[in-house]
This record gives C-alpha cells, structure tokens and sequence, in this order.
C-alpha cells in the first residue's frame, strides 16, 4: 500500500525544535549534565516515534537536526551518523520559534476549597511562578489579604487550592 | 543489525580530522571569535580522568560554538617545566627532557584518542627554547620597567637536601622528600613587584562578571586589602629610641595594649646583634616556617628587651617590647602591638609570658564585665574599658572612629595595607627558564645583554648534587663579553611565570621574533571561556592577571587587562578506596564484589577487602581508573558521555563502573536508532 505523500509529522517537528531550544540553552550555561538527560529524552522520543516504521516527510530532516545537536558530546558517533545520510557540512540548526509557544491552559484557583476564579497561563507552568502570578494579578487579593497563605495544593495545569 | 565497532569509526574520523586539519584556526575578520582554553597539563606520565572530564568540558563548549559560527581557538600545550621531571630524572638516572618529551607523546596520543577539537598545529611546551627564550625576554623588559628586583627573603630551608623548598613542599613543618624539619633561612632572590598592582588587581575582579563568586572571593582575600592605622609609639628604656613604628587593623582595640613585638629583622636587633642569648633565640626563630600556616602553628617565643612602649592614647600605660617569631619583617613596619584579649596569637603569647590581658571588646548580649579567659574574643560587639572610645561599635564604627582620634592628635594616619606580598620566583633548580641575569667580579647585576639571549639551559648534566646542579658547572656559569668576566644567575624562574602568559603564546605560537603578534592578540584575547581547577583559582590566575598587566606597563600597544573573561572550575573526578587487611591502599582493578557489599581480590576470593569513602581520584590512594583502558574498552564518545552524565560539570562526580557501562549501551542504542531512521528514510526516498 502506498503511504500518504504528505505525511507530515507536527509533533516530530514540535518537540525537536523544543529540544535544540533546550539544549542549546543548556550548553551555553555549563548545565552539561541536563544536556545529557535532555539526550536521553529525545532518544526515547524518536524510538517511539518510529516503532511502527513508519516514515514520515520531515523524520530524517529533524532527526538530523538532533545528531548535529549532539556532535559536542559524541562527536565520532554523530559525524558518522551524519555522514550516513549525506550531511557532511554542518551548522547548529535554526530553531523555528513557531514550535516554542507553548499552549495556554486555564487554572481553577481555589481558596479553602471554594472556586474564586480562572487563570491563564502557559502549560506546565511551576507551582512557584503560578504563584507569584496569582499573587501579582491581585484579582484574588480580597480572598487572600489579610490571610495568611498556610497551605496550597497544585494540581498540574488544572487547579490551585489555598489553604487561609 | 550491525553493531556499532566504535574503534573503527573513532580511528577513522580521528584520522579525517587531523589529515584535513580540519580544527586549524586562523584569524577571520568577518566571524566573531571565539577563544576556549582549558589549563595546560603538566606532562607527567599519562592523562588522569581529571583531565578527561576538564578537557571534555572544554571540547563540548569548543564544538558548540564552531556550530554556531563563531571562529575558536582551541589550543593545547604542556606545562612542561618542573620538580617531578627533575626528581624523576634523579631517581632513573635519565635526562629531565628525555623524560619530558616522552610522557608528552604519551599524552598527546591519549587527548587524541579522545577526539578533541584541537588545532594542534598551534602545539606549544613552556621547557622548548622557542618558549622559554621569549619568556627571559620579558624578565628582562620587567627588569628595565622596575618591575624586577632582587631581596634578601625568607625561604624554607630543607638542611638535608640542601634545597628551597615551596610552601605546599613543606608538609607539618617537615620537608616532604627528605622528612627533615625545614628551617627558615635567608637567600637573596629575585621578585616581581606584584603588590605595585595590588589595589588593580582587587578593583578589577568588580568587572570579572563571568567568574565564578567564589574564586573572586579567594583573591580578594588573598590581596587582602585592609584599612588600618600606622602608628607611631613613643619608647624608653635601653638603647636610645625615640618611636617604633606599628602597622594595625585594630586600632580601636589600643586600650587593650598589654606588649609590642618586633620582628627579629627589625632595625632595632642592630643593638642586640652581640647579644648572645638574643643570637640563639633568633636561632630558634629560624626554626619556624615562612608560611602562615606554620606561624600559626608554631609555638610562640619571645625576647624580652629593656624597653618600654607607652600606649598613645594613655601615656601613663607603658608595656614591655619583645622580639616575637610570630612578626615578619614583610608585612607592616615588622612591628605589632599586642592585644591579647582580641588576637589569639597575642593571647598565645600573653599566656606564655604572663602578660595581662585586659578585655576592651564585649560581644552584644554580654554584660561591661565580659572578661577574655580561654581565648581570644575576636567576634563584633561594643568597645568597654576603653574611656573615650567606650560604647563605639566593633567593627563598624570602632575602627574609623579611632583612626580619626589618632590623626587629629597627630598620633598616626590611615594606612592601606596589603596581604599580597612581592612574588619570589627564584627557584634553585635545575628544570626551569634561566634567569637572565650576569654577575660581575664584585657581584653587580646586569641583565643580560641581546646578543648572549637565549640562555640556554645545559644538557645532559649531573643532577645529583647537593643544592642547584646549575650552580656546580663552572663552565656553564662562566660568560666573557668584552674581556670583562661575568658569571650567570643560576637560579631558575619559578614555573608559575611559565604559566602566566602561554594563552598569548597560543595566538602566535610559531613566531620566532617576539612572544606574541600584535594582530593576533589583539584579535583572539582574552580567553572568553577559561576552564580548569579550583585548586589554581588564586596563583596561576593571580599570576596571569599580574603579567597581563606588566606587559601592558609603560607600553601604550597593549590595551588587554584581564586574560580570562569568563572562568569555570570543574570539580573533581572520586572514586570510592579500597583497601586490604594490612591497611595498604588497593586499586580498583584488583577488586571484585558479587552483591555490592562484600569485597574481595579478584586474584583470592578469600582475601577480604575493607571499602572506604569515595575520594578524589589520586595515585597515592590507588583509587585512579585509567582513561586511556576506558577508551580501549568503551570508546571515547561514551567515555565523554559518562564523564558530563551524573554531576553538574562543578561539582564532583562519582566514577561507576555501571554508569560508565550505561554509556556505553547507550552510544550502542544511539546508532542503532540512527541506523533504522536511514533506513525508514531511504525506503521512503524508493518508493
């Protein structure tokens, strides 16, 4: 059976540019232990991605982005990978900013258990910044002043419930 | 599948790299450069996994950096000049360059096998006289400049080898070779004038934004600029003086004044120079080490003369004056006042000579009657006992506040004073750069002259002598220049210098004229990325800020002040100890475990293995694994793999056997996913 032409893979794209963006901000600040993690993370991804064999338009073209991106680290291992598919000269890829944004979610915010409202922010945001978000917005101020915060419960891009 | 037969494909780009040169660097005015350093080696064998993890480290920001475009420098050289060449030399009987030059080809075929990103066609050694001939040259530009002078200093003194010996030589007052108590002796040697930079040195660590706090912090102290008080004390008594000079930082604490101290060099030891109890207790002084560690340890001795010292702010106090081991004429006026309740040398020494002890400092909760009994209070609070200072507080207002009394009755002044003291670089060795300098028959110094540049160091000599083997060939030592006889300074420059401008060698390194290319330094300094230990985070970097800083004096083309613009120290590479049921340290390769816990010699099962606390990796304690065995059975790419893998590069990483087998699993699970996406990819490309 002939497979799609165009069977283009958003989510190889997706997480590719994401990675490079991370690895490249992990090299450029001596965090070369994460680079290694963050390796090990894109290997697994790839793994995953071609379990059924199946190809898709822009596989090689990311999965290349990623051997350049790993040259510093394993530099015979990737020169001969790269070598393979004919990439002899190379330069660290461009980063596609439109794969960085990351999406919205809205957080139910909570105080002593009863809903107060909704906030939006960026997906897998840390219990800290949502924090300081709230607390920068003011929208929750006539909940939470003169209270002191003794307790708060994050559920992951869903809902924050304090405890006053 | 094929498996991925790393050894061949290693070899194979290893090859492809150096024969299409492709990591040669040269100047290109349309890229932006950048230049990645990593401390040279010093040759002394074979690569230890400390090297292994700081030149990865190196490499991995070397490469990133070429695939975003930028120019790099990445160079690499050996540190080549040394006691353990010299002393290796010793025991095999075998000449120190012989044995230099080999473990460097030793060395070079191990980074090698590591695929590093180095432009070795920029290779340089600080023992070859191409380097070295560039360096006597710069003593001798510093010697016009005034940057070089020689003085009578304090060395430590191993009477059994007959040999000087640096302070980190001298282990718990004993030399480390010989084992014999080192001595404090006197010898006239040759100094840079480091401290004349003193206050730049410390100013400008303030725009060194992209070292790390903590090495800045080591030089600040090491500079240790303090604000003080030079104070005149008036004297009575025998000899005839009128005032003794003292150096302080704690004014405020005078009432506590109970002796002044003086260094045995103090001018006033001219009266005493028949004297000869105070001849054999200068004898005993010499016992003690120049280091301050020693003088911190040491016990501490005194003698008693027959003057008196009045305290400036009560007349009506007098307090006895000694000579103490404890004062060394290089720092202050070799003069002290002592305050036992606030110093605990002084304390030391009150408690030895039944001094008083009179408490002018108490901590914030205590009470006015707060008394020093056990030792010294040195700790922030408020001025007691003290009358007019009373109530001031300790630090902050006290010391000011005092210093301003003083000056307004003319009492003292206000006194900068540095910790940094001049850098001696005399060594009397053998393997170093000669000093270039010529003595004549009356022992005037003179450089020496252009046309007698370089001074070459003598081959093929007897180092089994006692003291400087330089000093025993008459021949070598004995110049004519214009019939007039000079003989050379033998002694030999410490290899700290050697180490302070070699990254401006690397920017030129075949130039035969000069030590550097104007062009070049120009283009590729400083060093944006410096990377290397924290144990060379006060001299070498010191150093190397210092020289900087006299080439670029009385010499407008210079504009660079700092060499390294970023800094990174690694930590270290641990491994856990092991060791047998004599107590002898045993090395990794001879031990087994089957569950983890009980270990045993892979040759006896029987014979038990007792396993100690994870340390650094060092021969002395047996606990090293050697790089180039790894490679051998791993590769270099999962070599490098594990040595980034478990730690942040700055701190220390654990060596494991099944950390180290993991990458290398994974470098085989890597090419296999790179191999099945070819072949997705190309049966795509069929169709």
């Amino acid at each position: 059976m002939m497979k799609k032409k165009d069977n283009y893979s958003e989510e190889i794209s997706k997480f590719t540019n994401q990675y490079l963006n991370k690895i490249e901000r992990n090299l450029s600040n001596f965090q070369y232990n994460v680079i290694i993690a963050n390796i090990y993370e894109a290997y697994s991804f790839y793994s995953n991605i071609i379990k059924n064999n199946k190809n898709y338009s822009n596989l090689v073209e990311e999965y290349s982005k990623f051997l350049i991106s790993i040259t510093p680290v394993v530099p015979h291992l990737s020169s001969e990978c790269l070598g393979q598919i004919n990439i002899n000269n190379f330069k660290w890829p461009q980063i596609e900013e439109k794969f960085l944004i990351e999406e919205d979610v809205n957080i139910v915010v909570q105080i002593n258990g009863k809903k107060r409202g909704i906030i939006n922010t960026k997906k897998d945001i840390s219990e800290e910044k949502l924090m300081k978000l709230i607390l920068d917005s003011k929208s929750f101020d006539k909940f939470l002043k003169g209270n002191k915060i003794k307790k708060n419960i994050y559920v992951k891009n869903r809902l924050i419930n304090f405890l006053v | 599948m094929e498996r991925y037969n790393f050894k061949k494909i290693e070899d194979k780009w290893q090859k492809f790299w150096e024969v299409n040169k492709v990591f040669k660097t040269k100047i290109d005015q349309n890229k932006q450069k950048f230049y990645c350093l990593e401390m040279f080696p010093y040759p002394s064998g074979k690569i230890h996994m400390g090297h292994v993890r700081n030149y990865t480290i190196g490499d991995v920001l070397s490469r990133f950096k070429t695939l975003k475009g930028f120019n790099v420098l990445h160079p690499m050289g050996w540190d080549s000049f040394g006691m353990p060449a010299e002393n290796a030399a010793k025991q095999n009987n075998q000449d120190p360059k012989i044995w230099t030059e080999n473990n460097i080809a030793v060395m070079k075929k191990q980074l090698k096998q590591l695929g590093l990103s180095i432009d070795w066609d920029r290779e340089i050694s600080t023992c070859s006289e191409e380097y070295y001939k560039h360096q006597q040259k710069f003593f001798i530009e510093m010697f016009n400049k005034g940057l070089v002078y020689k003085k009578e200093n304090y060395v430590n003194w191993d009477p059994v080898d007959e040999t000087v010996l640096a302070n980190e030589q001298v282990i718990d007052g004993k030399g480390w070779r010989s084992g014999a108590i080192v001595e404090r002796k006197k010898l006239s040697q040759w100094f840079f004038d480091i401290s004349k930079f003193a206050d730049d040195l410390q100013n400008d660590l303030n725009i060194l934004d992209e070292w790390p706090n903590k090495v800045k912090v080591m030089q600040q102290n090491w500079i240790g600029k303090s604000f003080g008080c030079e104070i005149d004390f008036e004297v009575e008594g025998e000899p005839k003086i009128s005032k003794i000079k003292c150096f302080t930082t704690r004014p405020d604490t005078l009432f506590g004044f109970s002796f002044l101290a003086l260094s045995v060099d103090h001018p006033i030891s001219e009266f005493y120079k028949n004297d000869p109890e105070f001849k054999s207790f200068k004898e005993k002084c010499s016992k003690t080490g120049t280091t301050e560690e020693s003088i911190a340890n040491a016990e501490k001795i005194g003698f008693k003369t027959n003057l008196l010292a009045k305290n400036p702010l009560d007349k009506n106090q007098t307090v006895p004056v000694y000579f103490a081991n404890f004062v060394l004429m290089d720092y202050g006026f070799g003069a002290v006042f002592g305050c036992p309740a606030h110093d605990q040398r002084d304390f030391d020494f009150a408690k030895k000579y039944n001094l008083e002890i009179k408490t002018v400092v108490k901590p914030k909760d205590k009470l006015d009657n707060f008394k020093v009994t056990n030792e010294a209070y040195t700790g922030p609070g408020i001025i007691i006992n003290s009358e007019f200072l009373n109530n001031l507080k300790v630090p902050e207002e006290s010391i000011t506040e005092t210093i301003k009394i003083l000056e307004d009755k003319k009492l003292g002044n206000k006194k900068i004073n540095f910790r940094l003291k001049d850098w001696g670089v005399s060594r009397q060795r053998y393997w170093g750069c000669p000093i270039p300098i010529l003595y004549d028959e009356k022992g005037n110094y003179i450089a020496a002259p252009e046309k007698h540049l370089p001074i070459k160091l003598p081959e093929n000599i007897n180092l089994n002598t006692k003291g400087n083997p330089l000093a025993n060939i008459d021949e070598w030592k004995k110049v004519e220049i214009n019939g007039k006889t000079y003989s050379r300074e033998t002694d030999t420059l410490d290899t700290f210098v050697d180490s302070s401008w070699y990254f401006l060698r690397f920017c030129s390194p075949t130039n035969e004229e000069k030590p550097f290319d104007l062009d070049e330094i120009n283009y590729w300094m400083p060093v944006d990325q410096y990377i290397g230990g924290v144990e060379h985070a006060i001299l070498h970097l010191l150093y190397s800020r210092f020289f900087m800083r006299a080439i670029g004096y009385k010499n407008k083309d210079i504009n660079i002040k700092e060499p390294f613009k970023g800094l990174f120290t690694q930590g270290m590479v641990c491994h856990e100890t092991y060791k047998d049921n004599k107590n002898n340290w045993v090395n990794p390769d001879e031990v087994e475990t089957k569950d983890g816990k009980n270990f045993f010699f892979k040759s006896d099962e029987s014979n038990k293995i007792s396993v100690g606390p994870s340390e650094s990796m060092s021969k002395s304690k047996k606990n090293t694994v050697d790089p180039e065995k790894m490679i051998e059975l791993y590769g270099a790419d999962a070599v490098r793999l594990f040595i980034l893998s478990d730690s942040p590069p700055e701190k220390d990483v654990q060596w494991s056997d099944t950390g180290m087998m993991a990458a290398y699993k994974f470098i085989q699970k890597l090419f296999s996913l790179s191999e099945k996406i070819r072949v997705i990819g190309n049966d795509e490309k069929k169709r």
